[in-house]
């Protein structure tokens, strides 16, 4: 809950979503909830998504997350914005370390040779969204939780694998009606290295919950 | 061999098509000039220059030649063939309406999501599919901790970066019309957009 001086958000029910390994889902997330993401296993990165519930065209951007606070990576404190540079959320705790605002996902490709038609990755993000009703016009490129990679001094992007233990966590207050996807994705040997993809814990609530 | 070539007005955004194994050339004419620059299959526009992608195989903030540029479904689309600068930016979202109405408060601002929109919608490109641009000659260095900040390009007129095209593309340029901030010393100029094709 936003402490407003006349109050006036009454915040919809809470919501607790288990993302098994290599799946995508969708939900809402309105405006003063907190959005936890936490890595249950330990070593899986979770990239993030979102539009607004107004707007399909109005999404989260990691490019303009970026520019936003002029840093490369996502940090305690930092507004995740829109393409249309609102802030649309802002990490508000984090025991996961390092988080990626740089890479994509795929699953189109095979080691570094293979490139399928199509990206599985790709239309596991538009069925979760579509479950919810928002027909995405592309899908964006993701915010990628517990990702680390290192930004050196001379540009040089050095992956340092999943920052992530079991259990480590991002919290976020929401700052718009949103809708949200949560992947857990499958390795990407390039930038991580994990044998099958594990869960991912996602709850929306809207009480902020004893460290 | 065939050339067609453009100058594109400072602030102001063109497109030109490109077949494969043509080599593209931009260049600031008159120096310390960004220039966003995009590029999408000429048979599939969904398929786009990506700079996501770019930074997977590169594993590097910045380009330098030889470096193969990738497309959205990971397949090499462009390379470097020549540059005389060597200073280059692909991590900056292009300036839209609402960087000039929601930071500096000037709305109806000229803006490259917007120029690049204009100049490709003839090829049948919606804005919403208008891709992350290459900002060309835009200097964005890295500081402490992973931080960066946008100051002027290095970039003395004449200087250029050629492409080869490793599919057929259609291309668009838009030297930036950021006028407020450094990027292109405040004054927005003039750049030359070229495809050699034989």
């Amino acid at each position: 809950m936003l402490l407003m001086k006349e109050p006036s958000l009454i915040l919809p029910p809470e919501n607790r979503i288990e993302v098994t390994g290599g799946t995508v889902s969708a939900f809402p997330v309105a405006k003063g909830q907190l959005l936890t993401v936490k890595d249950v296993d330990g070593g899986q990165p979770a990239s993030l998504f979102g539009v607004t519930v107004a707007d399909a065209t109005h999404f989260l951007s990691p490019h303009h997350t970026r520019v936003f606070s002029n840093s490369f990576i996502l940090r305690l404190g930092m507004r995740v914005v829109t393409n249309r540079r609102r802030p649309a959320m802002v990490l508000g705790r984090d025991t996961g370390g390092a988080h990626d605002l740089l890479m994509p996902i795929s699953e189109a490709r095979d080691g570094r040779a293979y490139i399928r038609a199509t990206d599985p990755f790709k239309d596991k993000v538009r069925a979760a969204f579509a479950k919810c009703r928002v027909d995405l016009v592309r899908v964006p490129d993701p915010i990628n939780l517990f990702l680390n990679v290192s930004v050196v001094g001379d540009g040089k992007l050095v992956p340092q694998g999943v920052a992530s233990k079991a259990g480590s966590l991002a919290t976020f207050r929401v700052l718009m009606d949103l809708i949200v996807a949560v992947a857990a994705p499958i390795t990407d040997e390039r930038l991580w290295s994990k044998p099958r993809p594990s869960a991912i814990d996602v709850r929306v609530h809207n009480h902020v919950e004893s460290a | 061999m065939t050339v067609t070539e453009v100058l594109v007005s400072g602030g102001f955004g063109r497109a030109l098509r490109a077949p494969g194994g043509s080599k593209i050339t931009i260049i600031d004419l008159h120096g310390q000039q960004a220039g966003d620059f995009v590029a999408l299959s000429a048979s599939d526009l969904t398929e786009s220059l990506s700079g996501a992608e770019t930074r997977r195989a590169l594993l590097s903030l910045y380009i330098k030649t030889g470096n193969l540029l990738i497309s959205s479904r990971g397949r090499p689309m462009l390379r470097i063939i020549e540059d005389t600068i060597g200073v280059h930016d692909y991590t900056v979202p292009a300036c839209d309406p609402s960087r000039y109405e929601v930071d500096f408060g000037v709305p109806g601002h000229r803006n490259c999501l917007e120029n690049i929109y204009e100049a490709l919608k003839r090829y049948g490109v919606d804005i919403l599919e208008v891709p992350e641009p290459f900002n060309l000659f835009q200097n964005s260095p890295v500081t402490t901790d992973a931080r960066t900040g946008v100051v002027d390009p290095p970039s003395r007129p004449g200087d250029r970066v050629t492409l080869l095209t490793l599919m057929d593309l259609v291309c668009a340029l838009s030297p930036c019309p950021q006028d407020i901030i450094p990027g292109n010393g405040l004054v927005p100029s003039d750049m030359i957009l070229r495809v050699e094709s034989e």
